[in-house]
């Protein structure tokens, strides 16, 4: 039994110290990474529609919270979409709605729902109110480059159409060893999450 | 250029500990070998088996108690407390 033991972590070490060199010190995850993101297509939509991250514990957006909702904000700024809408929980939305119209976007412009635990939840609540209620059919997606496949898929199956407006681009080409254990991390549980969806047959 | 770096100052500081421990040392460096290859092996398998519970005991809780994200099982302190837990396993069993 120990020998066992022994024998099979010796087995499972060497391939796990391998993996972190292959994984920390080449270009393995990035180019893994390049593979999973989606291209942008950013163009006019009926609105735009900027996923929920997360908040900090005193109710401040997180960083990437943030990019995704300054990336919602460029775009309507950029005339792309009439309308502009804030996902996320625990007052994210409404954060992120005070600091579009602290930068000016009309506040008649912006909707705000922060009930959606889950991307999924948010495709179905998305789909709902854009798709059955407003008649908005097209939308522009602001979500991190390595979510935006499964959000995309999740969108498109609750039948709407997606242009994918991705942020934090920047991470698919991690050049420091730390930053490409980060990307590791990142792909490891969207590549779990997108099994998991198709496990589910949520996809 | 900070790879380079990286496995520089590792290999570095790993000659030099060879070099001051080579005659000190009661056993092997080929043995020694086996027991980090032991140890990252089991620190593997904990982590797997402290993830596998983890995502468990969250989508039950969501279907049972209350909405929790599996982001908290990714914690980066959970491969830590692998570690820890790999490392007291093997200790326990060589002092068998």
């Amino acid at each position: 039994m120990i020998r066992a033991w022994s024998s099979t972590c010796r087995v499972v070490g060497a391939l796990a110290i391998a993996g972190f060199f292959l994984v920390t010190f080449t270009a393995a995850a990035t180019l893994v990474a390049q593979r999973l993101a989606v291209a942008a297509d950013v163009g006019p939509a009926d609105a735009i529609v900027v996923l929920g991250s997360s908040v900090n514990a005193d109710g401040t957006l997180t960083d990437a919270s943030l990019r995704r909702a300054m990336a919602g904000i460029t775009l309507y700024r950029e005339g792309l979409a009439p309308r502009l809408v804030f996902l996320g929980m625990m007052g994210e939305a409404e954060a992120r709605a005070r600091l579009a119209v602290g930068l000016g976007i009309p506040r008649n412009a912006i909707l705000t729902e922060g009930a959606e635990p889950t991307t999924r939840a948010e495709a179905y609540r998305m789909a709902a109110l854009l798709g059955r209620q407003l008649q908005v059919h097209r939308v522009l997606l602001v979500t991190d480059v390595l979510h935006m496949r499964r959000a995309r898929a999740l969108f498109v199956r609750e039948g709407l159409t997606v242009r994918p407006a991705p942020t934090s681009v920047a991470t698919l080409y991690a050049t420091t060893p730390e930053g490409r254990l980060r990307l590791t991390r990142t792909l490891s549980q969207e590549l779990t999450a997108l099994a998991y969806h198709k496990v589910f047959r949520y996809l | 250029m900070s790879d380079a770096l990286l496995l520089g100052v590792a290999l570095l500081t790993s000659i030099l500990a060879i070099l001051v421990f080579r005659k000190r040392a009661r056993g092997g460096l080929v043995t020694a070998v086996g027991v980090v290859l032991e140890t990252a092996g089991a620190t593997a398998l904990f982590f797997a088996a402290n993830l596998a519970v983890g995502v468990t005991f969250v989508l039950l809780a969501r279907r049972v108690w209350f909405y929790t994200t599996l982001y908290d099982v990714t914690d980066v302190s959970l491969l830590i407390l692998s570690l820890l837990q790999a490392i007291t396993v093997t200790a326990w069993l060589r002092l068998r």
